[in-house]
């Protein structure tokens, strides 16, 4: 009994201590943001959630970052060199920078991480960089990457999860997720579950000085409403995702300042055109029934409806913010008469359509809208509601006859509209299949020039507009609320909050 | 000992002084007024309400009440008041056919276990006494998700969460009424099981599953509420209090009639039930 | 005493074993393949596959079962299949926070169910009595989540005194938790408050019928002597075990009125459990609050034992 004595006494010294520095740096200027969803697993090569992008946002630096423009930014390479024949790209790598575990940013690290995601067992990352062949060290600050084909989206995806370094030492780590070692401005302190998760300022970042805060706490609070009730009552700095409808509350709140930026995401009826039994009703089998039905809608009622208006309604999967945007294909109006001449010339007076989603508020409410719209032109719309495992199930097997799909978009149109619009796209579940907009999009994929890209583009948004396998709706927008004394803040079309330059104002 | 006194009247010469005293229980009478009243609603809901339930009016967003509307328009330009009328349906049907569905499994179970005893006894307790471990709701919010969100499927649901109960009153009432002479008699002639069971014990143990079922009803509407609410009931667009109440959620600054006619409708009901099922237990199982 | 708790021993753990084997079934039932809801947004067959692997989806149920049975007996609970943490933690974080919750409440019950039965039987058939049968019964016909929307649209909305939601540790802030946390208990402390009342209020009317408090008063012992030592004495015994319960139950019953205020406590994990498909969760969670259930029924019985003068010798 005797002998533990001095055991007990030092743990709680070391209780003690640890508590004094927890009061200590509760002292520090903190920020504290509500987070709409719980992140994934904290590792980039597995992570597969918005909510995982945004937490990396301030801890994980990336190779390149995307400037609000959506041009590409130097991070912790300072600059980079395309091959003459687009098959390979030099970076330049930032000197002096340290993982937070303190080891050193080099060459090696980024041959390591890209190695690293394009081998690891459970990497997520492995088809946005399939078109990486290998990775050759240059010299300790210059590292090339090799392409099997040029590649022109490499440096927005680079831009992202794929981008990413965490620190070599602490990535072959089987646990790695539970305490993950990257080079961005913020160190990984804590995680609860379902809780929050705690960061703290890694005084050794390259960059300290433009970081205003000591730490950050995510904390997890899926209720907009509730989010919104405790950044007013001050118990957290930030929120993001305020619901449209919520927006006239923080506007008229003088403790709050409302900080928006047009986003990329984009929500979209897909129509299943070749996959399975669900793929021969009379929608997938006829464009013009499509077209009717896209002129059935009112895209501008279903915005100010479900939305305040606050989104952005339009007619393609780009969002009217982004340069890639056709200003060539306008929304068309809202006309029921021509949808009724349209089906009268495939031969119909009513069609039948179900409607596939999963079983939240927002698409709820859409599908509700869209359904007695396209009752008017003679569509007779189903509502299939299901819980969220069960509905991506059926959108993964092709088991839907249109689903509302919600992809949260990219800083470069490939990933967006190869994905969903190339016979073997990665997102392809309504087997849509065009010859000519396959040779369109790869032609894109391998163009340097950005001005030739963007006429590729146009063409391809004017194919897809035509076939329309699927009916984009609207672009949602970014809302932040913060206080008013969080100063420096600017959103960027992505929704993830940069902490650069944000400090508290005087 | 006290459940002896429940049963020692006998039913069938009950009946008739039954219904007449509940005639005469104010309870009984407003309680199944209550039920009546929205069970004719629900019946003729076309009748009754004045809009058509589903039907958007894209220039009335969440309206305050009017002479048009008196309980207001919801988020998609509806009126309130016709998917309260129309919302009665999935409230009763889920109410009463979910009751039916524990009825029909969890007597028959207690039944055998409480007549037959032995190792059918104790295979059907231990499995009651395992469901009813696991929390009512938690129950019937994972066999809703299982089988997907519809109406249909929450009355599932719910009817087998709350079938448990009924196996262990059915049983234990059961076990009383075989030790009752006259059952020994009627099994010593050398009636068949079959025969015992539904002529002599199931019209015996009927009162207080009769009180249990009513009861049980209130709480079944309560758990359709709670499971639309979750979105895990009656899919959209068709009206159904708890989703009602889901959509009002998101808007208690703009618009709180649409939080609070759906929940006033769902109170009056459950207290409808709970009165009638609190005189039903006064008249067949007299205490005092 | 010690025979009458290896009984109930003995058939509380093949319970929880039937429990384990039913949520097990079910979970394996639920459609949605938990290795899609894992794979996000980038869902190829590759990962899908490997995720399978990896969380043993592809195992035989049986071999499932028995791998989970033989970690869980020592007291491993798992890793969350969404989040990757180990779920012993997460319980531990969020048991607090509805311990907290269910004790505030049964508090409100008992404070506000058991006077209120005891008036009520007291003076039987007044107006007193008629409120509080009233006020019993709209106790228990109140959905909670609507009873939680009411008092955000009164107190946070209206007069803006109380937070819509949300936690705050109590070790934190403790002004804070405690204002955050009054709406939820006084929700959930409203249906359990009724029951007792209604209990209270019959128990003792049952009580105050009986030969000995009929001998007490014959005796010509003072009215408040007979209802405090004797009447109350007796007539509290099975509120008591019913109090008992109704807290075993209370943590489940946290589980609606969580979700609308924000409470990152158990209800809220089973609900988030059961639609991410995180199948680990739920299964610890539910065995969790089978065996509190459980635990509680036992500790009514011993309190009924205990308190019961003819059960005693």
């Amino acid at each position: 009994m005797r002998n533990s004595r001095p055991l007990v006494f030092a743990a709680a010294l070391a209780a003690s201590l640890a508590g004094a520095a927890v009061a200590a740096s509760a002292q520090g200027t903190n920020l504290r943001v509500g987070i709409q969803d719980d992140p994934d697993a904290l590792d980039p090569a597995t992570s597969g959630t918005y909510a995982g992008r945004f937490v990396f946002a301030a801890m994980c630096d990336k190779l390149v970052d995307i400037a609000p423009d959506l041009t590409i930014a130097p991070q912790l390479a300072q600059s980079w060199e395309w091959a003459p024949d687009q098959k390979a790209i030099t970076f330049k790598l930032r000197p002096g920078v340290k993982f937070h575990d303190g080891t050193s940013f080099d060459a090696e690290a980024v041959k390591f991480n890209i190695e690293r995601m394009l081998t690891m067992k459970d990497s997520r990352r492995k088809a946005e960089l399939s078109a990486v062949a290998g990775v050759e060290v240059v010299a300790p600050d210059q590292v090339r990457l090799t392409l099997k084909e040029p590649f022109a989206p490499l440096l927005s995806v680079l831009s992202d999860r794929a981008g990413m370094m965490v620190s070599p030492a602490a990535g072959t780590k089987e646990d790695f997720a539970n305490a993950p070692v990257c080079a961005g401005p913020y160190k990984f302190v804590e995680r609860k579950a379902r809780d929050l998760i705690k960061l703290t300022k890694f005084t050794d970042y390259w960059d300290a000085a433009n970081y205003g805060y000591d730490s950050v706490v995510y904390y997890y609070v899926p209720d907009s409403t509730v989010r919104l009730s405790r950044v007013r009552a001050g118990d957290l700095d930030l929120v993001e995702r305020v619901a449209p409808t919520d927006l006239k509350t923080v506007r008229d709140d003088k403790s709050l300042k409302l900080h928006g930026a047009p986003g990329l995401a984009v929500s979209h009826l897909m129509v299943n055109l070749g996959n399975g039994e669900k793929a021969n009703g009379p929608l997938a089998k006829d464009a013009r029934l499509r077209k009717a039905f896209e002129l059935s809608l009112d895209r501008a009622i279903i915005n100010r409806v479900a939305f305040n208006g606050e989104y952005t309604a339009d007619n393609q999967m780009i969002p009217p913010s982004d340069p890639f945007h056709s200003k060539a294909h306008p929304v068309p109006a809202r006309d029921v008469a021509a949808a009724k001449a349209l089906m009268a010339q495939a031969g119909m007076t009513s069609v039948p359509v179900e409607i596939t989603f999963e079983n939240a508020l927002t698409d709820a409410r859409v599908a509700q809208i869209v359904q007695s719209m396209a009752k008017e032109a003679g569509f007779d719309v189903k509502l299939l509601p299901l819980e969220t495992a069960s509905a991506i199930q059926r959108y993964l097997a092709g088991n839907f006859e249109v689903y509302i799909g919600n992809w949260s978009g990219r800083g470069d149109p490939d990933p967006t509209l190869y994905a969903f619009f190339s016979c073997a796209g990665g997102q392809n579940f309504n087997k849509y299949c065009n010859r000519d907009l396959e040779i369109v999009l790869n032609s894109a994929r391998a163009e340097g020039d950005a001005g030739k890209r963007k006429a590729l583009y146009e063409k391809a948004t004017g194919l897809y507009l035509a076939d329309l396998p699927s009916i984009p709706l609207y672009h949602p927008n970014w809302f932040f609320a913060a206080r008013a004394n969080v100063g420096g803040l600017s959103v960027y079309p992505d929704g993830l909050l940069r902490l650069k330059g944000v400090k508290p104002a005087p | 000992m006290s459940q002896v006194e429940i049963l020692a009247p006998s039913v069938p010469v009950r009946t008739r002084t039954g219904w007449e005293r509940l005639l005469r229980e104010p309870a009984a009478l407003i309680g199944g007024g209550i039920v009546l009243a929205f069970a004719l609603m629900a019946v003729f809901a076309p009748w009754v309400a004045p809009y058509d339930p589903n039907a958007s009016d894209w220039s009335a967003i969440r309206l305050g009440p009017t002479l048009a509307h008196p309980f207001g328009t919801d988020d998609l330009g509806r009126d309130v008041l016709s998917r309260i009328i129309f919302g009665a349906r999935a409230s009763l049907a889920a109410g009463f056919l979910s009751v039916a569905i524990a009825l029909a499994f969890g007597v028959p179970f207690g039944l055998i276990a409480g007549y037959f005893g032995g190792v059918v006894d104790i295979v059907i307790s231990r499995l009651t006494d395992a469901l009813l471990a696991c929390p009512f709701l938690v129950l019937a919010i994972a066999l809703a998700a299982f089988l997907g969100p519809s109406l249909q499927n929450a009355m599932i649901a719910i009817g087998i969460s709350a079938m448990p109960i009924f196996v262990r009153l059915a049983r234990g009432q059961t076990l009383i009424v075989r030790e009752e002479d006259y059952v020994s008699a009627v099994v010593s002639l050398g009636a068949s099981h079959r025969k015992v069971i539904i002529s002599h014990i199931l019209p015996n143990i009927m009162p207080p599953l009769v009180v249990q079922a009513t009861l049980t009803t209130a709480i079944a509407v309560l758990a359709e509420a709670s499971l639309a609410f979750l979105g895990l009931g009656q899919a959209p667009p068709d009206p159904s209090w708890g989703s009602m109440l889901d959509a009002a959620r998101q808007f208690l600054v703009e618009a709180p009639w649409m939080a609070i006619w759906p929940g006033l409708a769902i109170v009056v009901v459950v207290i409808g039930f709970n009165l009638l099922g609190d005189a039903l237990n006064d008249v067949l199982n007299p205490r005092d | 005493m010690i025979n009458f708790l290896a009984g109930r021993l003995a058939v509380a753990v093949p319970t929880l074993l039937l429990v384990s084997i039913l949520v097990f079934g079910l979970q394996k039932l639920l459609p949605g393949d938990p290795a899609l809801a894992l794979a996000g947004e980038d869902r190829s067959p590759e990962i899908i596959a490997f995720l399978r692997a990896k969380y043993q989806f592809d195992q035989p149920l049986p071999v499932q079962y028995w791998s989970w049975l033989s970690a869980f007996v020592q007291g491993d609970f798992g890793l969350s299949i969404r989040t990757r943490l180990p779920i012993g933690t997460m319980i531990a974080e969020k048991l607090p926070v509805t311990i907290e919750l269910a004790t505030l409440s049964m508090l409100i019950a008992v404070a506000i169910g058991i006077p209120a039965g005891i008036i009520a039987a007291l003076w039987r058939g007044s107006i007193l009595d008629h409120a509080v049968s009233l006020f019993g019964l709209a106790g228990l016909s109140i959905p909670s989540f609507w009873l939680g929307i009411m008092l955000i649209l009164l107190f946070s909305v209206s007069l803006g005194w109380l937070p819509s939601g949300g936690y705050v540790p109590f070790f934190e802030n403790p002004l804070g938790n405690l204002k955050t946390m009054a709406m939820p208990s006084l929700v959930l402390g409203a249906a359990s408050g009724a029951i007792i009342m209604r209990h209270t209020r019959s128990s003792m009317l049952t009580v105050l019928k009986q030969d000995f408090v009929r001998t007490a008063r014959a005796k010509g012992l003072s009215e408040h002597v007979v209802v405090v030592r004797h009447a109350l004495r007796n007539g509290l015994i099975p509120v008591v075990t019913l109090g008992t319960l109704q807290f075993g139950q209370l943590l489940s019953g946290a589980v609606l009125t969580e979700q609308v205020f924000g409470i990152p406590g158990f209800g809220k994990m089973i609900v988030d459990g059961v639609f991410s498909r995180d199948y680990a969760v739920v299964q610890a969670v539910v065995m969790c609050a089978a065996g509190f259930f459980l635990l509680m029924s036992l500790l009514a019985d011993l309190a009924y034992a205990a308190l019961n003068p003819k059960l005693r010798g």
